[in-house]
């Protein structure tokens, strides 16, 4: 089994990079690769709980399709604790998909993983 | 010898790293290394845009690339929904969509991701730029 570590370091909305990292991580099961997912520095607004970008943004929220990554068979979902701190964001505004880890955890992760794709 | 697949996910005009990997590419190929295929995505599908137009003394990327693919026969792979949505688009797909105008062309291929995941089994190393 080949996989493959897809790291997000942009905010949503304001570019792509979301919704194409999210793409890559929901066709990876199709294609017998194991993924990993790990949200860093702005990355991490992408999981923040109960956004609504839907009115003022005119964009539909990744949060939900997100929370729908076990049924696509994408367990590992990892969010640097150094960057949600730095953001003044608490563990307990995220998705539940996600598991918190520290910056030197995620290093390792990174280190550990077999291909990495940054967005 | 090594395979390697490269992942293209910039802009010529936004970024040094297409001419980066293009060098690579080069480089790799002329060393006798493997290239399984190119594989263009995000704000790389630009690169496969056969509409821009340089002046003569800077390099053009859109036709390197396809200089590499004719003297190595490279597959280079564009996504389609990343093309699509930024105007890159190869005549079939302009004419689905009602469009007079289309700007990638063979030896560029509209793929899905699909192919990405191919090249990414099929290689050593991925290498992004």
């Amino acid at each position: 089994m080949v996989s493959l570590t897809l790291i997000l370091t942009c905010p949503p909305y304001s570019s792509c990079a979301a919704k194409e990292h999210l793409d890559m991580a929901l066709a990876a099961g199709n294609f017998d690769t194991d993924v990993t997912l790990i949200f860093t520095g702005d990355g991490v607004f992408n999981v923040v709980d109960n956004q609504q970008p839907e009115k003022t943004l005119q964009q539909k929220p990744l949060a939900k399709t997100y929370g729908a990554l076990p049924f696509y068979d994408v367990e590992n979902v990892f969010v640097c604790a150094d960057s949600l701190k730095q953001r003044n964001i608490d563990a307990t505004q995220l998705i539940d998909v996600c598991t918190v880890k520290s910056a030197s955890n995620i290093k390792q992760l990174i280190g550990d993983a077999q291909h990495v794709v940054v967005f | 010898m090594t395979t390697f697949s490269l992942l293209i996910t910039h802009s010529p005009t936004n970024s040094g790293e297409p001419y980066a990997a293009w060098r690579f590419a080069s480089s790799a190929l002329r060393l006798g290394h493997d290239i399984s295929g190119i594989f263009f995505y995000g704000e790389g599908v630009h690169n496969a845009s056969s509409l821009a137009v340089l002046p003569s003394d800077e390099v053009n990327l859109h036709r390197a690339w396809k200089d590499l693919h004719n003297e190595y026969k490279v597959p280079l792979y564009t996504c389609i929904s990343a093309a699509n949505r930024r105007g890159v688009l190869s005549e079939h797909e302009a004419r689905d969509a009602g469009l007079i105008h289309h700007n990638v062309d063979t030896p560029f291929i509209v793929s899905g991701l699909g192919e990405f995941f191919s090249l990414l089994h099929s290689s050593d190393r991925m290498v992004q730029f």
